[in-house]
């Protein structure tokens, strides 16, 4: 590990300040399950690092107007804990099978947003979720949908001297004044059940009308560069009755959307197909769960 | 930077680097219960509460840590009497992990206590699967996790444990004799479990226990007694290699070869000597050139010489090219960047089928090459095996059936969770001293010795408790880097493996290619088998010889046919070097061979069991390939003298709820419900054996002496790694000398101090070690008895006059009664004397303590110090047998296989302690697990490995296990005093094997080839 200064702000001002006025390779810390193993690696090897884990505006997670905001030091751990997060079974459920219990007390949603890695577990939860990402700096504040935020692997929209201060995600459906129905999915597969990088992660939205899927969105993992929506899976769905006939081609069509890669690990083949298996199952799954 | 830290409730200043992880700053702050195995977060032995909660401390920095309480193992508790002083004594977690047997290596022991700690406080009546999950994050490659769920539970149910039992209670139900028939259960499996995969049911942790009604009443062997040193690990001691530093120590790196093939053609060290901190830069220019073998094997190795410590050729990726040491890790780090190296790149041999092509690149071609046996470096073979019973060729040519396939069983590696890693440094004797992670403490001294151009008697080897090693260890890997900077620098050197340098560096399990054919007769008479095995050992021929030569004499003996060959090629490739892992080349041969076992069985529609056991070896036959092959050396025959595998067959059978298979895939297997139409469920079987040391060659030592207070230190040779070899041999010695395991004070392993002992390999350290334990104690039980007969016989001669000792050690109470002399008996002799209770009985009931006795000898007359040493060799090596099961659920639609259920019935011959022997056994299946379903070590096209971490190399969790269920099937072997076989390695063998028979059975597809990862089930099912 190469050497550096290690900064430890106490207010989002003094983070901020600091990374406004390094002009030098400086990076925020978060938990640090990624950048510790990084700099181990050196694969980074910033001059300064921020560590957030002070900074009490980053902490939290709060409901208001409908919305619920994530501090972007909230650990994957709080997100199994806390009730709040009950209604986005998605993004729990790939807490749960997150690395393992003892790394999810240290990692950090923001964390694995700035990672980026097109295998990242959250991500393909947050985006079916529709997340909204806010980005902070000394001289602007931004809020854009996450889905614009990554750029490929390991490359964000995030300038270097912003930090991304929370996560929202819409409680209740803004489409609709008399909320509708909502329901949302997520598996990952991998060589074994639990903390093993994905072969390939599926999530999915839904929103009922009656027999009718309202509204949907799909999500994958690992087959990109980057996390991705299957867009044109989700218009097979969107506004038509449930059935098993669409269910089976929105699956076809998720797994043509992607673009994995063969590796030792698996076939390019292999994934896409299981990319149709698991967007088959989840929207099954999300459907059952109304 | 300074940083006050709150570590156990007490505030410490201390200075630290900004980039100090905060495992680092513990450990360097003397928290050596904090141990570290990948320092990137995944193997979690590095865990400690911060505020109450477990983290990895070695993915956080020290500085994070700040302004919270941080907890380590070494707050917990500690052993009550302490001297005059008194302490609360252990955490009830502690205790429960100490009295289940959930401690093997102890490695892992305080980060599981610690997360079980942090889950208590938060859910005190937590249920398994909670259990599991909290545990989940540490990962354990000894146990299987059955024993520390267990502990866990334990802790729950009694919240306060009261110490000073007797270990596990073993159900008196348990011991019944074993069925003679075989009988399956005709249960259904469906009733079995939920489909849910992640669901358990309850652990079992007591293995069970069967008898033989010839097997003698014991007291101590046979009984779950405690570890000897679980107390000590469970408190997280100091008591691992790394748990001392030096003054002055400086730490090692080596630079490895970025290439797979090539010779060196100039070496720069200027930058890198200059840089401030470094203090020794050693290249092949530097050292002498010493041809060895770094395979732990008695001399001489069976195997050829083909490695030197530094060479000017590299032969794969990882090869290594110059040795550093400097005053931190980082400053040496940085020396290794500025080693400019110019390769001349040579054609790279990555795949074994084509080593032994005409127009292969040579890899070996140095002039000190020294060959063994049929070895030909032009020809890229490290070995060559071959033998022939009878004659296949006439057995093929009468068989009914005969069924040939090809099998590929890949490259997997030990994982201890400790890595390799040694501590050099000159004693004031100009002797140097290696204290050495490692299986083979006597090997290591010879070997290096010519290496580092000392003679043996200037080298101590010490062994201090090891982390695991599974074979890895049974290597002299890293020794001679420390080994050469300390004389280069006349400094302490330590030398650690990183996490990513094991997987690219150490050794592994040879992978092979193995064709195998057999013929049958219809009615299932095996008339002819035969099996040819190519087996790549990598860029050096460490164990090339032995492993593959045991694939084909452990396997190709089990059943029983006319004619049996086996033929093998062992070929150099430019890949990392495997080496020597629990089942020894024998898990490679079972695979295919019971895989095709279940072929033929399926084909002629012949009950797999049945067709098994009748083919199969049965006490009284010769073992028929043990006079073909014998670890490349001389050959003896051998006769089976107990084989429990029918007992195996069947009560394994019911235990997994075996029914007939008719039909090869029925849906009856599907399972009933509408919500999984793409679940099967299937069951499997593998008949397995191994060995128990090697015959006429492998040998240990033990030494017994007496102490004041009547306790005995024992000194063995024998290496526990965390196998339990250290309780083992004390139980051995303190059945025979009438006295509770804690007056046997085991100390292994110290060149200096303890006798000589091959080391822990070869399923012998029971067998082996304690046939010299039994001896030794043998030799000194009768030294007492020949006192206590004439401190009696002086009684009755001296009229009541008392020579009896008095001290404060002998309470008034348990004084001997004295009888009146008229009534006495003349003299008594010594085999009069009964050995029991730390007492000394006469057959009049008198009796003496072993204080009294040790008083006596040695300070009040004719002293001498009641001392033996024994050694033992055997002429045999009694084969252990088992049968093993799986039971599968296979997802059809992705090729995912969860294995719900594994099953082992093994006879090992008398077990002398049910919980450590079960302990290897429920950890051997779950290594065999990871063989059979997700452990692989891959490599590029340029033989760069793809596996750098356990993230990408995994190992089972604690909520990723299947049920687990072991019985012991207990013969009395008569080779051995107490009638043992070994335990340790057998269990490696069968699992692949079940599982892919059971996938079969779930589903009607063959796999030939593992791990079965979800990919390779897909595509098998798609055909
Ligand atoms: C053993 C192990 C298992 C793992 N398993 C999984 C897994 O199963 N699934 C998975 O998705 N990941 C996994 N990871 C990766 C990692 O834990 C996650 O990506 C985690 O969310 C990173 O969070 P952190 O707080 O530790 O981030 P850090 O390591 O502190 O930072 C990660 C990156 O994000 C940036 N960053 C952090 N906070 C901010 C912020 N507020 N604003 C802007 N940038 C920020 C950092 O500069 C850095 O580039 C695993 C890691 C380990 C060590």
């Amino acid at each position: 590990m190469r050497e550096f200064d290690l900064l430890q702000p106490k207010t989002l001002n003094d983070a901020l300040e600091a990374l406004a006025q390094n002009n030098a390779t400086i990076r925020p810390l978060g938990g640090g399950t990624d950048m510790l193993v990084d700099l181990r690696a050196r694969r980074v090897q910033p001059d300064t690092l921020v560590a957030l884990q002070g900074v009490n505006e980053l902490r939290g997670v709060t409901r208001a107007n409908g919305h619920l905001h994530v501090g972007a030091s909230t650990t994957i751990a709080e997100i199994l804990k806390n009730p709040l997060f009950a209604p986005f079974n998605a993004l729990r459920q790939a807490a749960s099978v997150f690395a393992n219990p003892m790394i999810r007390n240290s990692a950090t949603i923001a964390g694995n947003i700035g990672s980026a890695s097109p295998a990242g577990d959250m991500l393909p939860p947050l985006l079916a979720l529709n997340a909204q990402i806010e980005l902070v700096s000394r001289n602007e504040t931004r809020v854009m949908p996450l889905s614009e935020f990554f750029l490929g692997p390991r490359k964000t929209a995030k300038r270097a001297d912003e930090l991304i201060s929370s996560i929202q995600l819409l409680v209740t459906s803004n489409q609709s004044p008399v909320s509708n129905p909502q329901s949302s999915a997520f598996y990952k597969l991998g060589l074994r059940q639990a903390d093993a990088i994905s072969l390939v992660s599926v999530a999915v939205w839904l929103e009922r009308d009656g027999e009718k899927i309202r509204d949907v969105r799909i999500a994958l993992g690992a087959v990109a560069p980057r996390p991705m929506r299957a867009t044109r899976a989700e218009e097979i769905l969107r506004g038509q009755i449930f059935s098993e006939t669409n269910l089976k081609e929105s699956a076809r069509i998720a797994s043509t959307e992607c673009s994995p890669i063969s590796d030792l690990r698996a076939s390019a083949d292999y994934r896409r197909r299981m990319i149709a298996v698991y967007v088959r199952r989840m929207i099954e799954q999300a459907w059952q769960h109304f | 930077m300074n940083l006050s830290l709150t570590i156990n409730h007490e505030i410490q200043e201390i200075e630290i680097q900004p980039r100090e992880t905060l495992l680092r700053a513990l450990r360097r702050n003397g928290y050596f219960g904090v141990k570290h195995g990948c320092e990137n977060g995944e193997c979690g032995a590095c865990a400690v509460l911060i505020d109450g909660v477990p983290m990895n401390s070695c993915v956080m920095l020290a500085a994070q840590a700040e302004e919270k309480n941080i907890t380590t193992i070494e707050a917990l508790g500690q052993v009550e009497e302490q001297g005059w002083k008194r302490t609360e004594g252990l955490d009830p977690l502690q205790n429960a992990f100490i009295e289940t047997g959930a401690i093997q290596c102890g490695y892992c022991t305080p980060a599981l206590i610690l997360a079980a700690k942090a889950l208590l406080e938060k859910n005190p009546q937590p249920n398994e699967n909670k259990v599991r999950e909290a545990l989940s994050g540490v990962l354990c490659r000894c146990t299987g996790y059955v024993k520390p769920v267990e502990a866990v539970m334990q802790a729950i149910r009694e919240p306060r444990v009261e110490t000073g039992d007797l270990g596990i209670p073993v159900p008196l139900e348990f011991f019944q004799p074993p069925s003679s028939e075989i009988s399956y259960d005709e249960t259904p499996i469906s009733s079995l479990q939920s489909p849910i995969s992640n669901l358990h049911t309850p652990v079992s942790t007591l293995p069970q226990m069967l008898v033989a009604p010839t097997i003698p009443q014991t007291s101590i062997v046979g009984k779950p007694e405690k570890k000897v040193d679980a107390q000590k690990l469970a408190q997280g001691k100091p008591a691992f290699t790394d748990d001392i530093e030096l003054r002055g120590m400086l730490y090692a790196k080596v630079l490895f070869s970025p290439v797979a093939h090539a010779r060196i053609k100039r070496i720069d060290v200027a930058q890198a000597r200059a840089l401030p901190g470094v203090h020794a830069v050693l290249t092949h220019h530097d050292l002498p050139r010493v041809v060895y073998s770094t395979a732990g094997q008695s001399d001489p190795i069976p195997g050829p010489l083909d490695m030197f410590s530094l060479d000017d050729k590299v032969r794969f990726v990882g090869d290594r090219v110059a040795f550093v040491a400097a005053e931190s890790e980082e400053i040496a780090e940085r020396a290794l960047e500025l080693i400019a190296v110019e390769y001349e790149e040579l054609p790279a041999l990555i795949d074994m089928r084509d080593a032994m092509k005409a127009d292969a690149i040579r890899i070996h071609d140095e002039a000190e090459y020294v060959n063994f046996g049929e070895s030909d470096p032009s020809k890229n073979i490290a070995a060559e095996i071959e033998f022939e019973l009878g004659n296949v060729a006439q057995g093929f040519a009468q068989a009914d059936f005969v069924l040939e396939d090809e099998y590929i069983v890949p490259k997997v590696q030990q994982v201890s969770i400790e890595p390799h890693v040694v501590v050099t440094y000159w004693d004031e004797d100009d002797r140097l001293v290696i204290r050495t992670s490692t299986q083979v403490p006597f090997h290591a001294r010879r070997i290096l010795a010519p290496v580092l151009q000392l003679p043996p008697k200037r080298i101590r080897v010490i062994k201090p408790r090891i982390g695991g090693g599974f074979g890895g260890k049974q290597e002299v890997l890293i020794e001679d880097v420390a080994a050469h900077l300390t004389i280069a620098t006349g400094r302490p050197v330590r030398y650690e493996y990183t996490r990513r340098e094991e997987f690219e560096n150490a050794r592994s399990r040879h992978p092979m290619r193995v064709r195998m054919k057999t013929g049958v007769l219809r009615d299932g008479t095996m008339v002819a088998n035969e099996m040819y095995a190519l087996s790549d050992t990598g860029a050096y021929g460490c164990h090339a010889v032995t492993v593959t030569g045991n694939t084909g004499q452990k396997c190709m003996g089990l059943y029983n046919a006319p004619n049996i060959k086996f033929h093998a090629h062992i070929v150099y490739t430019n890949t990392p070097p495997a080496g020597a892992f629990r089942g020894y080349g024998v898990p490679q041969g079972f695979f295919p061979l019971e895989v095709h076992m279940e072929k033929i069985a399926r084909h002629l529609g012949l009950d797999p069991l049945e067709f098994r056991l009748k083919n199969a070896v049965k006490a009284g036959d010769e073992l028929p390939t043990s006079k073909a092959w014998s670890e490349g050396r001389e050959p003896h025959p051998e006769v089976i003298e107990t084989c429990g595998l029918a007992e195996c067959v069947s009560e394994g059978a019911r235990a997994i709820q075996w029914r007939s298979l008719q039909s090869p895939v029925s849906d009856s297997k599907r399972l009933e419900t509408r919500d999984y139409p793409h679940l099967r469920r299937g069951v499997g079987v593998a008949c397995v054996m191994q060995g128990t040391a090697i015959p006429y060659l492998d040998m240990g030592g033990a030494s017994i002496k007496i102490n004041d207070d009547g306790s005995f230190n024992l000194l063995v040779g024998a290496t526990d790694l965390g196998t339990g070899s250290d309780t083992v041999l004390a139980q051995l010695a303190a059945e025979i000398l009438g006295v509770p395991i804690d007056d046997i004070l085991v100390y292994s392993s110290d060149t200096d101090f303890t006798p000589f002992d091959k080391g822990a390999y070869a399923s012998s350290t029971t067998y082996i070690s304690g046939g010299a334990v039994v001896k030794a104690a043998e030799q000194v039980a009768q030294q007492i008895k020949a006192r206590a007969a004439q401190i009696f016989s002086d009684w009755a001669e001296k009229h009541g006059e008392t020579d009896i000792p008095r001290t404060e050690f002998a309470q008034p109470e348990t004084f001997p009664l004295i009888p009146d002399p008229r009534t006495l008996p003349p003299a008594l002799r010594p085999n009069d004397i009964v050995l029991r209770d730390q007492r000394a009985w006469a057959p009049d009931g008198r009796s003496l303590s072993l204080a009294e006795i040790a008083l006596s000898t040695l300070h009040h007359r004719d002293q001498f110090q009641i001392m033996a040493v024994a050694s033992y060799v055997s002429p045999k090596s009694p084969p252990p047998f088992a049968a093993q099961f799986a039971q599968v659920l296979v997802d059809t639609e992705t090729g995912q296989v969860t294995v719900e259920k594994l099953v082992m019935a093994v006879d090992s011959g008398v077990i002398v302690n049910p919980a450590t022997a079960s302990g290897q056994i429920e950890g051997g299946m779950t290594q065999a697990l990871g063989y059979a379903v997700c452990e692989e070590m891959l490599y590029d096209a340029r033989g760069q490995s793809v596996i750098r971490s356990l993230g990408d190399y995994k190992i089972f969790a604690a909520n990723e296990m299947p049920e687990l269920q072991t019985i012991f099937v207990q013969t009395f072997e008569p080779s051995h005093p107490f009638g043992l076989k070994a335990v340790a390695e057998i269990p490696m063998d069968g699992v692949a094997p079940a599982v892919a028979n059971a996938v079969y059975d779930a589903c009607g597809v063959w796999l030939n080839e593992i791990p079965l990862t979800p990919e390779r089930v897909w595509r098998a099912l798609k055909k």
